[in-house]
């Protein structure tokens, strides 16, 4: 069973703009799956609604088979952990130890296992000995990290991230791109950097004005360069 | 910003005392500076020799601290106008008066200045939160501190570059270029509380900040806390 | 400006550290019966907006330059509990984090700058607008919100400062003047402010937007408005007290007694600031305070109207014509 479907998800902003018109998708348990498609195609609302924080209007998002709905989303937020671009808007506590726990703690998680859980998580995305450092003292490629493993701490099943490597220089990029192979859970990467889709995913979808306009293995579809030009990316 | 928080240094005596309880020190010298009767000279001096040990002890930069004092400059010129008027009145204020003022809001400032050195503010934010568990109020402004830093630095970079292009000769004109300013910082602002909004939602935020391990008070430095209350208190009581 | 510790007495500090509590509780408890998680978030980062706001200062001349304080902008966009919240916020960590304001004093500046200043301009702002439906009246309802919230704030902590033992002669008359000004500096902020983000975000203004304009009962426009009044009065009563005091002794020792004698304040009807006819002289004192506040705010009144008024009638009319 997928772990995560969307079917047939419309969405309309309160200012009139139609940002999803009807979206289905489904990915499988350890799937790394990379999302693509031009500014403005809908890629950061249909992430929104993955883990409830935009409700459907039209149409429903299941995780492991139940509907997303008000009642579930401690549980649904539980298993889908969403990485936003902005490291800036991720990182809100004093430390960053304090930052990682937020979501553990959320959790209801004893603190032997919140800080078992942090020590894994900051090794896991490489900052051990960060703990007691201010988020707003790091670097980007760091301050992203630090994101990731506010969300992996978290242990999610599915991991979505919106475009992860925004502002990295290209060496931060390839240890992000490291990072992201080595994780244990299913992805789904929202991103305009091809190089890193083919390398991280086995497959790709692309998102244009709010439809769905391709869905299949990453090296069929990044070798269409016809599709490829028609919805602006390359 | 918080140039204080991250500093490396020897451990000074200072830092053996437990946060919570240095928190809890200042606000009764405050108080106490506060509570004293005008004039109270011996008092006021031991006090200020009390704040003076503290900042020798903790090693804080006591000139980093007095060029804070120029804010009260205003009030001062306020105080002193009033002394002056009414020494040539027959009621109000003396000299007295008007010098424990000058002393008082000088060491209550001095001594705010020290616990923005140490603990600083996170720890003393997070003091808070032990002492009013699960307050909204403690949460918001731990977030508003959080969150200074980032918009500050927004607003430097349009205030740089508004600067960097002169200013209207009109001094209507420049108030309106700063309320357009501020209205776009705003703006920013707004959308920018969204996303944390929902990136706070997405890790299953409810409200509250989440309680982590809360460190039980060693009973020796409650007593060294409760200690220090007492003299503050009998301070401001004994004459 | 933020209050020091010790300037105040400590009858003037405890009582209004007490009542700030109190109310501020009362708005934490209000405002989060109707809020969700996600307003938290937004409130802190507001609160950041406002204390950032603050930094951003315009220059006057020689030197001097103004900034916004912020309570009424805060109050018009987000309504009056929230914005008592964000200043209360703001003002705590001016007080532990930055030295600016006293901790003792906390209460007393939570009292004026949090509570006083959004609430006056709030109530301000949603009369004018309720009584006025012109095109331009949520700029002039926001202008006056914001230029009386300074007036008020400042003849408020006037009041405190007299209360606390300050000559009012040295106190008053200096402090309102200058916020008198000040306040015109703040109103000219907030409209601009307001201006660019009704236009960025339409759905957040008034009238055209969906954003409801506050809810001002006329019993709370009334009461509200004779409360400010009274305050006003009472912070310029001590002015025109017949005990000799300060200035009018440093004058007598000048000897220009004379001259201040023949000069009332206030000419014509109110002779030396008292009501005739009524007795005890603190008594008439106030209420001629009150009756020349209120003979100031009823002509700005008329006039706030006729503008709005009329500038809705020429639209209607140029409408017309088209
Ligand atoms: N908060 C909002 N209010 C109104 N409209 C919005 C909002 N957020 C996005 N939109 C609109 O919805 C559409 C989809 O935007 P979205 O941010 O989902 O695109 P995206 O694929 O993430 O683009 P990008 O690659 O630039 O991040 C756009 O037309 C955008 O203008
Ligand atoms: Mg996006």
């Amino acid at each position: 069973m997928p772990v995560l479907e969307v079917e047939s998800l419309e969405y309309k902003y309160p200012t009139g703009v139609s940002a999803l018109g009807g979206v289905s998708l489904a990915i499988e348990p350890g799937e790394r799956v990379a999302l693509l498609g031009p500014n403005g195609a809908g890629k950061s609302t249909l992430i929104l609604h993955l883990n409830g924080i935009l409700l459907c209007q039209q149409g429903e998002v299941r995780v492991d088979g139940d509907r997303v709905e008000k009642r579930n989303l401690a549980e649904v937020r539980r298993k889908v952990g969403l990485v936003f671009p902005n490291p800036d808007d991720q990182l809100f506590m004093a430390t960053v130890a304090e930052d990682v726990a937020f979501g553990p703690r959320n959790m209801g998680l004893d603190e032997d296992e919140v800080d078992r859980r942090v020590g894994r998580a900051l090794e896991a995305v490489g900052l051990p000995g960060f703990e007691e450092r201010m988020p707003y003292h790091l670097s980007t490629g760091e301050k992203k990290r630090a994101s990731i493993a506010t969300v992996l701490v978290m242990e999610p099943d599915v991991m979505v991230l919106d475009e992860p490597a925004a502002g990295l220089d290209p060496r931060g990029r390839k240890g992000l791109i490291e990072l992201l192979k080595g994780l244990p859970c299913a992805l789904l990467v929202a991103t305009h950097d091809l190089a890193m889709a083919r390398e991280v995913c086995s497959r790709v979808l692309i998102l244009d004005g709010g439809k769905l306009a391709a869905d299949g293995p990453v090296d069929d579809v990044l070798a269409d360069t016809e599709l490829l030009l028609e919805h602006g990316l390359a | 910003m918080s140039q204080t928080s991250e500093r490396i240094r020897e451990p000074s005596v200072l830092d053996r005392v437990d946060d919570r309880i240095k928190v809890l020190c200042v606000v009764a010298f405050v108080a106490a500076v506060a509570l004293l009767p005008d004039g109270a000279w011996t008092r006021f001096g031991a006090l200020a020799g009390l704040l003076l040990l503290a900042y020798l002890l903790g090693r804080v930069p006591l000139l980093w601290a007095l060029k804070r004092l120029p804010l009260l400059l205003p009030v001062f010129l306020l105080v002193g106008l009033s002394a002056w008027i009414s020494s040539r009145g027959e009621s109000g204020m003396g000299t007295d008066r008007f010098l424990s003022v000058l002393v008082g809001a000088s060491m209550s400032l001095l001594a705010l200045a020290l616990m923005a050195y140490n603990p600083g503010p996170d720890n003393m934010l997070r003091a808070l939160q032990f002492y009013f568990r699960g307050s909204f109020l403690v949460t918001l402004l731990t977030m508003t501190h959080r969150y200074i830093v980032v918009i500050v630095a927004e607003a430097r970079r349009m205030l740089r570059a508004r600067d960097s292009r002169g200013q209207p000769p009109r001094v209507l004109d420049r108030a309106r270029v700063a309320g357009s300013m501020v209205g776009y910082l705003f703006v920013r602002s707004l959308q920018r509380a969204e996303r944390v909004g929902h990136a706070m939602e997405a890790r299953g935020f409810t409200g509250v900040y989440p309680r982590g391990r809360v460190r039980p008070l060693r009973w020796t430095q409650l007593a060294a806390g409760l200690t220090f209350c007492a003299a503050m208190a009998a301070v401001v009581v004994i004459p | 400006m933020h209050m020091p510790d010790r300037v105040l007495t400590p009858e003037v500090w405890a009582t209004l550290d007490v009542a700030s509590v109190g109310l501020v509780g009362g708005a934490v408890y209000k405002t989060r019966q109707r809020l969700e998680p996600r307003d938290a978030p937004l409130m802190a980062v507001m609160a950041a907006f406002i204390f950032a706001a603050q930094m951003v200062n315009f220059p006057v001349a020689l030197g001097v330059s103004g900034h916004l304080i912020g309570a009424t902008l805060a109050a018009v966009l987000l309504g009056i509990g929230p914005a008592v919240l964000i200043m209360t916020a703001v003002l705590v960590i001016q007080a532990l984090v930055f030295q600016d304001g006293g901790l003792m004093a906390l209460g007393a500046n939570v009292f004026n700058l949090a509570l006083v200043a959004p609430v006056v301009g709030y109530l301000v702002y949603g009369t004018v607008l309720r009584h006025a439906r012109g095109p331009a009246s949520p700029q002039v309802a926001a202008f006056l919100g914001a230029w009386l919230s300074v007036v008020a704030t400042a003849a408020v902590a006037g009041i405190q400062l007299v209360l606390s033992g300050y000559a009012a002669i040295a106190i008053i008359p200096g402090i309102l003047l200058w916020h008198l000004a000040i306040g015109i500096g703040e109103g000219l902020i907030t409209v601009a402010a307001l201006q660019l983000v009704w236009k960025a975000k339409p759905e957040m203004a008034p009238i055209s937007g969906e954003a409801e304009p506050p809810r001002i009962g006329r019993t709370t426009s009334v009461v509200g408005l004779l409360a400010v009044a009274s305050v006003l009065a009472l912070a310029l009563s001590p002015l025109a007290s017949p005990s000799p005091d300060g200035l009018e002794r440093v004058a007598h020792d000048a000897g220009l007694a004379e001259e201040f004698e023949h000069e009332p304040i206030l000419p014509g009807a109110l002779p030396d600031y008292t009501t005739p006819g009524v007795e005890g002289e603190a008594a008439s004192t106030a209420i001629a305070g009150v009756i020349g506040v209120l003979l100031v705010l009823i002509p700005l009144a008329a006039v706030v109207w006729l503008i709005t008024w009329g500038k809705g009638q020429e639209e209607e009319t140029a409408q017309d014509a088209a």
